[in-house]
């Protein structure tokens, strides 16, 4: 498999093949391909790690000149040269290199370390190179590495001389000692010429100039570091950049010797600062003009508010005043320090429980009010007034606005006018009934006078004939027998009886109007008055039969005359209008604890329900056609009634139309 | 003579009926009342009546309407009808409900007798 190594004659073949097969798989184990040239043979061995490396195939001769060709062009003449260089007789002949070569099958790059060492034959100048051995390492990945790093390093060292971070010393003097290339590069001084020429004072901008100085020289009196911001000029472009200087004073033995500390350009942030902040005073001025805008506009509806006579008034959601005008300052009598931002109820207390409150708690709930007519008991005036809850753009209620308009004078003149109108109804009414009553009046007056002549023209009948009887005796053909002349009589007897008692009725009328009826009371029997009453109602009516019922007995206190004319009211009516029926029912009964009745009860034409009360009163007639023919001027029951309201009884009526009537009146009974 | 005229009276009142019956049996006529409407329509069927002599107002009928229905009435309506009334305003609407005279309360004997010397008189030139 190999050649046999001949440069060590004294061993034995078989020694050196077993220390040959080791360094092989020593070599093997490690990474490493091997080589050895025999120069004078020209013969080449290369393991098959080697091979693999280079890319040639495992079984093919490799030439020296093959071997070589697939180093890296760039690397050739350099690896050419080393080798060379270690053929040299005089030199070690150890070669160590690192080159990159293009493999053989595939031309892909690779880093190789190659570790060689020449072997000679012969002493002095016949010293000649035989053979040459060594190995061969893929460091392709070291070298990969080693290249990354390197590359990040030289970025590194790139950043730090780029950033804009200078760094600096001074002397004493303040005359620079020490400035990073950064600083060099920016001020566009070589690093030769020596600092001491550089006068870093030449850069400060003059308008700074001083400020730093002083300041420098104080700190490096009170030992303390110091920061500042300068302009610095680039010495290149010759423009002037913001830096932020900071520098620590150093001392030895107490004694100053200088600053050191970095110079950083923050020119592009102070730009960037002025540049918000010029746009921060844009923004102020356009906000100014907004706020003057709104401000102007702001006076502008306060001057419309305080210029309106209503009142108006803007509330918070926990009815503190917010707004409010003029008008309502001036009804308060109080200014707006006064006002502004104190709940409602806090400047006027008496407001607490008015509905005006309540309003203003319900709009605050969000419901929106308007009353068109308001009283307010705080200013006594009447308004008419709408509570706006104000929303934001959420929705949300942060406010209420009250207006109210003050409508006093016009309510108070509607109020006039109603009362005004009210009072002429009550002309207009009092004048209808003063119409009603003239023609109840006149009614009253017409059936007067035909009830008073009724009896009359009976009594002048009866008159007429008995004086024409008496005084034309002669004529035997008219002759009144004494039957008939006593009948007459009886006959105005009667009607007189009539007529006196119309004439009392009359009386009892004008005294009552005048409240001049005056009772005479005294002690009698009820039922013995309603015997008599009846009988003398037989004795002038034979038309109708009464039936008398005691069932109950009394003695009252009253004025036995009056009490007899209700009585005789009673039963005329009733037999008035029942002129179809020939019964009436007359009855005494206890109609409560110490009080009797008396009722007379008909079977004629009734008294509708509507009419049933209106009957006590004076001059009033049952209407219809066929109750006007009755006979009767409308004051019996009116009389009746304020005799018997004046003994404390009272007057009760039961009727239905067609049937007939109950009329009752009731006495307290006397007790001895 | 020419007494023998039926006279019919008609009053809700009883006592003017007999007042007025008395006169006219004192003056020789023969006379009948009634004091309803109903009593007076049977006596008219019933007999030869040559003159009412009747009150407005009588007690749930009026006069008038009496009147009026005596004269629409083909037996009744040749029939001479006396009215008369206490009430002020009564003569108008007596002649306006068909009446041939009318004489107001309290009344002299002579004159409602002339009155009804007249109507009987009247009506017995007219039959003959």
């Amino acid at each position: 498999m190999t050649a046999p190594l001949t440069i060590y004659p004294t061993q034995t073949e078989s020694a050196l093949r077993e220390s040959e097969e080791r360094l092989r798989l020593a070599t093997e184990a490690t990474n490493a391909g091997t080589f050895d040239y025999n120069i004078k043979t020209g013969e080449l061995y290369c393991s098959d790690k080697l091979r693999t490396l280079c890319g040639f195939s495992k079984h093919e001769k490799i030439t020296a000149d093959e071997a070589a060709s697939i180093i890296h062009e760039d690397d050739k003449l350099n690896v050419m040269n080393a080798i060379i260089a270690s053929l040299d007789p005089a030199g070690s002949g150890e070669l160590e290199f690192e080159y990159c070569v293009a493999r053989q099958n595939d031309r892909q790059i690779k880093w190789v370390y190659l570790r060689s060492k020449v072997f000679f034959e012969g002493e002095g100048d016949k010293k000649q190179p035989v053979r040459v051995t060594g190995i061969i390492i893929d460091v392709t990945e070291r070298k990969k590495t080693e290249q990354a790093l390197q590359e990040s390093e030289s970025r590194f060292r790139t950043m730090a001389n780029e950033a804009p971070l200078f760094v600096w010393e001074t002397d004493e003097k303040l005359q620079t000692i020490f400035l990073n290339k950064t600083g060099l590069r920016y001020f566009d001084y070589d690093e030769k010429p020596g600092l001491n020429k550089l006068s870093w004072k030449n850069y400060i901008h003059p308008d700074d100039i001083d400020r730093v100085l002083d300041i420098m020289k104080h700190h490096a009196q009170i030992h303390q570091s110091y920061s500042l911001e300068m302009r610095l000029k680039n010495g290149l472009t010759g423009q002037y950049r913001w830096f932020l200087d900071k520098g620590s004073p150093k001392y030895k033995d107490e004694i100053f010797t200088g600053f050191i500390g970095t110079s950083l350009d923050i020119h592009d942030r102070k730009e960037a600062e002025k540049e918000l902040e010029n746009k921060v005073k844009e923004r102020t001025k356009e906000l100014d003009e907004h706020n003057r805008l709104m401000k102007k506009q702001n006076d502008l509806i306060k001057k419309i508010l305080d210029s309106s006579i209503d009142l108006i008034v803007v509330y918070d959601t926990e009815t503190r005043v917010i707004s409010i005008n003029e008008s309502s300052l001036e009804l308060l009598g109080m200014t707006e320090e006064q006002v502004i931002g104190k709940k409602i109820t806090d400047v006027i207390p008496q407001m607490k429980d008015t509905k005006g409150y309540e309003d203003l708690l319900r709009a605050i709930k969000g419901e929106t009010i308007h009353n068109e007519v308001y009283f307010s008991s705080v200013t006594a005036r009447y308004y008419e007034n709408f509570l706006v809850p104000l929303r934001d753009d959420n929705d949300n209620i942060y406010a209420v606005l009250v207006m109210a308009h003050d409508n006093t004078g016009l309510i108070t003149s509607a109020e006039n006018l109603k009362l005004k109108n009210e009072e002429l109804q009550r002309s207009l009414d009092l004048l209808h009934s003063q119409e009603l009553r003239d023609e109840q009046k006149n009614n009253f007056i017409a059936m007067a006078s035909h009830e008073l002549k009724t009896p009359i023209t009976s009594i002048k009948g009866y008159v007429q004939l008995l004086l024409n009887a008496l005084s034309k005796e002669k004529d035997e053909n008219k002759v009144l027998s004494p039957l008939l002349v006593r009948s007459s009589l009886i006959s105005v007897d009667k009607q007189v009886t009539r007529l006196t008692r119309l004439i009392s009725e009359l009386l009892d009328l004008s005294k009552i109007e005048t409240g001049t009826l005056e009772l005479r009371k005294e002690k009698f029997s009820l039922n013995e008055l309603a015997i008599e009453t009846i009988e003398d109602i037989l004795y002038t009516n034979a038309s109708h039969h009464i039936n008398l019922y005691h069932d109950f007995h009394s003695y009252v206190y009253a004025d036995k005359d009056r009490i007899g004319q209700v009585m005789i009211n009673f039963l005329t009516n009733a037999i008035k209008y029942s002129p179809a029926s020939t019964r009436i029912d007359v009855t005494l009964f206890q109609s409560a604890k110490d009080e009797i009745a008396f009722s007379v009860k008909d079977f004629g034409i009734g008294i509708d329900k509507d009419e049933q009360q209106k009957i006590f009163e004076r001059f009033y007639r049952a209407k219809g056609k066929e109750e006007q023919t009755y006979p009767g001027f409308g004051i019996g029951l009116f009389i009746a009634n304020e005799f018997v309201q004046k003994h404390g009884g009272r007057m009760l009526v039961e009727s239905e139309k067609g049937k007939g009537s109950i009329f009752t009146f009731t006495l307290p009974v006397y007790f001895n | 003579m020419k007494k023998e005229a039926l006279i019919l009276v008609l009053d809700d009142d009883p006592d003017i009926c007999t007042m007025i019956t008395m006169m006219l049996k004192y003056n020789g006529y023969a006379a009948a009342d009634a004091n309803n409407e109903e009593d007076a329509i049977k006596i008219l069927h019933a007999k030869h009546i040559d003159l009412v002599i009747m009150d407005m107002l009588l007690s749930g009928v009026n006069g008038t309407d009496v009147c009026r229905r005596l004269k629409q009435d083909k037996k009744t309506s040749s029939i001479p009808v006396l009215m008369f009334s206490a009430h002020p305003n009564a003569k108008g609407a007596c002649l306006a409900a068909g009446a041939d005279d009318f004489i107001a309360k309290p009344f002299e004997m002579n004159d409602i007798m002339a009155k009804i010397h007249f109507f009987v008189n009247e009506k017995q030139v007219k039959q003959r």
